[in-house]
Parts: C-alpha cells; sequence; structure tokens
C-alpha cells in the first residue's frame, strides 16, 4: 500500500530533518514509528500528507504503485490517506457534522457514487459515534472550538471513522491525553482497523502500543529509521527509554 | 446658532424652512436645530468620527422627506415581512409610522406599536452629542412606540420592525432622507424580542434612524437587525439603551454595508447585575463602508458586557469599529469583553479597529483584543486534508466565521434572510 524509499526531506526553506527512511506497509498492518522528541516523526508525517511548509529532496513514496508526492493533499486525501493531527486546528463556526458530510461527499463523488443528503448522513454519523461510544454533543458543536485535547484527539478519530482511510497516520495521537481518554481513543482505532486497511502510530511513547499492539515497530532517530522489530521492541523501550541511542 | 451662509451645514438645511415645523413636535425640530447648530459636521479628527469620511456625503443634495406620497400596500409590503411575523409587525415605510399597515394582533394587547408622543422623554434632545442623531430631531414628524403593556409579560412571537425606503425624490437630482424614530419599552420582567430590516425599494437614500430601548428591572429584549439597503443607500443610525436592575439586552447586527453605513451605540448599564451583549457582521465589498461607533457604560456594579464584531472586507471597502467601555466608579465587579475579528481578502481593503477602555472602580474584569488577517492557512489546510477542494475550505470557513454572529439571531426566517443576505454576497 504505502512504500517510502530512501525519502530525504525537510522543511521547504531547506533544513534536511528526514535522512534517508524506508518503509514498507501493507493492507491490514499496524505499524508504529517511535522516537525522541525532534528526530523527524512528525515531518514524516507531514511530507505524507503534503503539507506545504515541507519538502522533498530525494527519495520516492509509492501509494498502491502510484507516486503519492505527484498528489495534492485534497487528492491524497480522496485517495484514501489520512492524518489524525498532533494538534488539531480548531475552526469556528464550522459545524462539526456539516463538515464531516462535506468530506464524506467529495470522498464518494471521487468514487463516482451519489452524495448523501443531510438526513442520510445523520445515521452514518450516529451510528459511527456508537461505534465510538462518542457523545453526541460532537455532532453540534464547531470544528474542534473549544475542545479540550482529549475531545480533539475522539474528533480525530471520529473522522477517521467517517471517512474510513486505507491507511490512518495517527501522529502522537497518545499526547495530552489521560489514561480513559488513550484507552477510548485506542479503542477506537482497534474497532477501525481490519484487513483492508493500515495503521501508522506515530509516537513518543509505548503506552499506546499496549493498547493498539503493531505488529511492526520501527525507532526513528536523527532522521533515519535506526532499529525495526516487532512489539518486543516497544516493550524493551518502556523499559530502557531512548538514552541507549541518544548517547551513541 | 444659525449656520454659515456657504457652509456644508447650511446647504444640508436648505428647505429646512419649507419643512413642516409648526407640527406636535415643532419643539424637539427646535432643539434638534440648535444642537445641529452647536455641533455641526464633524471637522477631520473628530473624536466620533476619527474613521468616517464625510466627504462623499457631504457633497450629495438631500431633500428631507417626511414619508412617501402614496403608502405602499399591503401586498406591496409582503415579500419583506417575515414569515410568522404577518400579526407581529410594525412598518415604517421612509421613516413614517404606518398603523394601516402594522399589525400588532399576534400579542392580544401584550404588546402595541403606537403613534410616538411628543412627551416621551426618549425625545429630550438637549444633550445630544451626535450630529446625525440632532438632524433626526431636527426633522422629526413622528415615530412608533413600541411597548409590551404589562410586567412580566412573555412575547412569544418576535416583532418585526421593517423600515422599507420607497426612494422616491420629489425634486430631480436630491436624494430623499428619512429620519425613523423608534422607541421601545420594557416594564419590569417583561420579555421581548425584536427583528429589525431594512430595505430599500429605489437605489439611492439617506436613512437616519434613532431608537431608544428603554428596560425595566428583569426585562429581557433580543433585538436583531438586518440592514439591507442597497449598495448606493446613507445609512447612519443611533441606538440608545437604558438598562435597569437585572435586565438584559442582547443585540445582533448584520450589515451588508452600503454607501457609508454608520451605527452608533449609547449603551447605559444603569442597574445592577444588568448585562448586555452587542454582536456585530459586516460584510462589505466594492465601495461600501461600516463604521461602528460604540459607548458601553457601566453605572452600576455587577453589570456585564460583551461585544463581538466581525467584518469581512474585500474590494476597496472600508470598516471601522470604535468602542469604548466605560465602567464608572462604584459600578465594582464589572465584567466586560471587546473583540474584533477582521478578515481582509484584498490589499485595497480597510479596517480600524479601537477597542478601550476606561476604569474608574477597581475591582473589574475587562479584556478586548482584536485581530486583522486573512483566512488561517493551518486552517484552509485541515480541511483540504480531508479532502475539500481549497475553494471549499475556503468558503466553509468563511460561513463559519459569519455564523458566529448569525447563529445569535432568532432562527428560521430572520436568520435565514440575513444568511442569504450576507453569504451571497461572498459567492458572487
Amino acid at each position: 500500500m504505502l512504500e517510502i524509499k530512501d525519502l530525504r526531506a525537510g522543511l521547504v526553506e531547506g533544513t534536511e530533518i528526514l535522512r534517508g527512511i524506508s518503509l514498507t506497509v501493507k493492507k491490514g498492518e499496524i505499524h508504529s514509528i517511535m522516537g525522541p522528541n525532534g528526530h523527524g516523526k512528525s515531518t514524516l508525517s507531514k511530507i505524507l500528507i503534503g503539507h506545504p511548509a515541507y519538502k522533498v529532496f530525494s527519495g520516492s513514496v509509492l501509494w498502491n504503485g502510484k507516486d503519492l508526492l505527484a498528489l495534492s493533499p485534497e487528492e491524497r486525501a480522496l485517495e484514501g490517506l489520512f492524518l489524525a493531527y498532533q494538534y488539531p486546528v480548531e475552526i469556528p463556526g464550522v459545524n462539526n457534522a456539516e463538515f464531516l458530510r462535506m468530506a464524506y461527499n467529495a470522498k464518494l463523488k471521487k468514487q463516482g457514487k451519489e452524495t448523501v443528503d443531510p438526513l442520510d448522513f445523520e445515521d452514518i454519523l450516529t451510528a459511527k459515534m456508537e461505534l465510538l461510544g462518542m457523545d453526541q454533543k460532537f455532532r453540534e458543536r464547531a470544528v474542534n472550538e473549544g475542545f479540550s485535547g482529549g475531545e480533539k484527539k475522539k474528533n480525530e478519530i471520529l473522522q477517521m471513522a467517517v471517512l474510513e482511510p486505507q491507511l490512518a497516520v495517527l501522529d502522537e495521537i497518545d499526547s495530552g491525553l489521560d489514561i480513559d481518554a488513550l484507552r477510548i481513543v485506542a479503542d477506537g482505532v482497534n474497532k477501525l482497523s481490519n484487513s483492508e486497511n493500515a495503521v501508522l502510530a506515530i509516537t513518543h511513547y509505548p503506552r499506546l502500543l499496549q493498547y493498539i499492539k503493531p505488529r511492526f515497530v520501527h525507532v526513528l532517530f536523527n532522521g533515519a529509521i535506526v532499529r525495526s522489530g516487532g512489539y518486543e521492541l516497544a516493550e524493551e523501550l518502556e523499559e530502557t527509554g531512548y538514552d541507549s541511542y541518544l548517547k551513541k | 446658532m444659525s449656520p454659515q451662509p456657504g457652509s456644508p451645514e447650511s446647504a444640508f438645511l436648505e428647505g429646512y424652512d419649507a419643512f413642516k415645523h409648526e407640527g406636535r413636535f415643532r419643539h424637539i425640530n427646535e432643539t434638534g436645530a440648535a444642537r445641529f447648530g452647536a455641533l455641526g459636521f464633524p471637522a477631520k479628527k473628530h473624536e466620533m468620527f476619527t474613521f468616517v469620511n464625510l466627504r462623499e456625503f457631504l457633497a450629495e443634495k438631500f431633500e428631507h422627506v417626511e414619508g412617501p406620497e402614496k403608502m405602499p400596500s399591503k401586498d406591496e409590503i409582503k415579500p419583506f415581512v417575515y414569515a410568522g411575523c404577518e400579526n407581529s409587525l410594525v412598518v415604517l415605510v421612509d421613516g413614517r409610522f404606518s398603523a394601516a399597515l402594522s399589525d400588532m394582533t399576534a400579542h392580544d394587547g401584550n404588546a402595541s406599536a403606537t403613534e410616538l408622543d411628543e412627551g416621551n422623554p426618549a425625545l429630550d434632545v438637549h444633550a445630544e452629542n451626535d450630529v446625525f442623531a440632532s438632524i433626526n430631531a431636527l426633522f422629526l414628524t413622528g415615530g412608533v412606540k413600541i411597548e409590551v403593556t404589562n410586567e412580566g409579560a412573555q412575547i412569544g412571537v418576535p416583532i418585526q420592525v421593517l423600515h422599507i425606503s420607497t426612494a422616491q425624490a420629489r425634486s430631480a437630482g436630491k436624494v430623499p432622507a428619512y429620519s425613523p424614530r423608534i422607541v421601545v419599552n420594557l416594564p419590569g420582567d417583561a420579555k421581548a424580542r425584536i427583528a429589525v430590516k431594512y430595505c430599500g425599494l429605489g437605489k439611492a437614500y439617506f436613512v437616519n434612524t434613532v431608537t431608544d430601548l428603554v428596560l425595566g428591572e428583569g426585562a429581557e429584549l433580543d433585538v436583531s437587525s438586518v440592514q439591507g439597503d442597497p449598495a448606493s443607500a446613507w445609512h447612519f443610525s443611533k441606538t440608545t439603551a437604558r438598562q435597569k436592575k437585572n435586565s438584559r439586552l442582547g443585540i445582533v447586527g448584520a450589515t451588508t454595508g452600503g454607501r457609508l453605513v454608520r451605527h452608533n451605540f449609547d449603551l447605559r448599564l444603569e442597574g445592577e447585575g444588568a448585562a448586555l451583549s452587542l454582536l456585530s457582521l459586516a460584510i462589505l465589498d466594492g465601495a461600501e463602508q461600516s463604521h461602528n461607533y460604540v459607548r458601553v457604560t457601566h453605572d452600576a456594579p455587577g453589570c456585564k458586557s460583551f461585544e463581538h464584531y466581525k467584518n469581512i472586507l474585500r474590494g476597496r471597502s472600508v470598516s471601522s469599529v470604535d468602542t469604548t467601555v466605560t465602567v464608572n466608579a462604584g459600578a465594582q465587579l464589572a465584567v466586560s469583553e471587546q473583540l474584533v475579528n477582521n478578515l481582509m481578502f484584498s490589499s485595497t481593503a480597510r479596517a480600524d479597529t479601537k477597542p478601550r477602555l476606561m476604569i474608574r472602580a477597581d475591582d473589574v474584569k475587562c479584556k478586548h483584543g482584536a485581530t486583522v488577517g486573512r483566512i488561517d492557512e493551518a486552517q484552509i489546510f485541515y480541511l483540504v486534508s480531508r479532502g475539500l477542494s481549497e475553494k471549499a475550505a475556503k468558503a466553509l470557513i468563511i460561513s463559519g466565521f459569519a455564523k458566529g454572529v448569525l447563529n445569535a439571531m432568532p432562527n428560521g426566517p430572520i436568520s435565514a434572510d440575513a444568511e442569504s443576505l450576507l453569504l451571497n454576497k461572498l459567492g458572487e
């Protein structure tokens, strides 16, 4: 599904942050990228979604065999790539349900299907909210406006549930969450993942991974993947921390 | 004091002698004339008109008109009446109250609209400091008093106040000028909603309104106002409010702009625990202008005032918000907030903001803030990364910005009218 090859990338003004990353994610897989702060985890997520402040210097990213980097951010989303943001943006006055319906319809349109009216979408949204055990207040509130940190992250998962992406990149979805909110968010991710989609969870703390149990764990250090392994690597990091990498 | 011959004031008063000031409002006209003479049109740096350029206004030739030559029929005004307000309607045509077109039967005598009495205390203009309000008094020939008749009465259906300007000048080359005057009176614990709508049937006109809101103890009044005059209209308004103990006033204004629109608010929280909110949205394009000059005064302890202005500017449009909250000595525990947000879409548009506080008490919580800018790129990207086109994302963000104010209007035809008038402008 996703094939990153020797990717070098960084800020538009030229600072290199990612120094040759290669990573393959297949359908049905859950991957985790771990690492200390400031070593390129979030940059990778921004590059994948096509954020204009970041630039690819060399390397390639294939998406189902296509060149992902040639697609606009809008096209990437419509193709089924989803980024759950570390800091979701507040959009005052824009109704959450209305925004979700517009995004949902944009995807249906792309697939050549008929769009849904607000009434039909109500049912779809209700079902997703029930699946995630989410408060109905998310429906009527403005997008992330005045949401607590935990509510914002839950709202990202709700968007993921509605848009049903092929690949969900979760950028520090666990940051700022208390233990209960973390469980709710992780439960949501587990309920939504299946054999047809994939998850790339970027995190600093191993705790999230206790709940979503990735098959593959990668350590991103100084812009490169320095170690890959199974879930046991996350457990090891829980014990040792990142010190052994930082001291090198 | 008579204006100097050849001065803009003197030109403006051309025809005043012919004006029928022998009527029952003669004393008010004379006081208004004296105030006009004393105040005069503001010089460039006048404190109340810092951001308002009157040059084009003063170059225009106005003709003061009292009421239309022929009142329109009920059928003719029907398109402007909000669904549900047919029997809760106060109509002013060219500034003249029409009892025949008005209908307050929905309220079973709990609310009324009657011809304004010349002895009404709101008509004391001796201390008027706004030159345009003095002009309103100068040319006043009538007005309307909207009253909730009994203490504690709850008026369910919103009362629509419909200002129609037919823009029929009597003489060629002149712009008709109207001076509507409205007094709204709520006794103790009464509750009502008023939906004001301004519209014009013709092109250019000058509507110069004064509205006085009087709230008794514990009274609650919500006023929504849709200024939908054509882009060629001049629109000045002054709104005063006097609030007694524990009363609550909410004002929501939507402005589509005009040649020059200026709203002056003089709002006084006179009784302990009174609360006020003033929300305003202007969507301007071309050379349209909209200005707010606001003075909120806390005179008693425990009062709250909240002001939020949002302006969306395109083309060469101009907006300003000049607002001062004064907390007088003894008005402790005041809470006030002034917020101005300007969304700019053109490098030739101009937005001035001047939120100020004057505090003479020592236990208060007052804050103010202002923003000027384009749409936040982070917001656009967030929506685009969910599959929305950039165009759809921008439209959604702008309408969200506007809805922050529009959602405070009563649901149904009133907010729908404001939305279609203002948001359609963005779709052009």
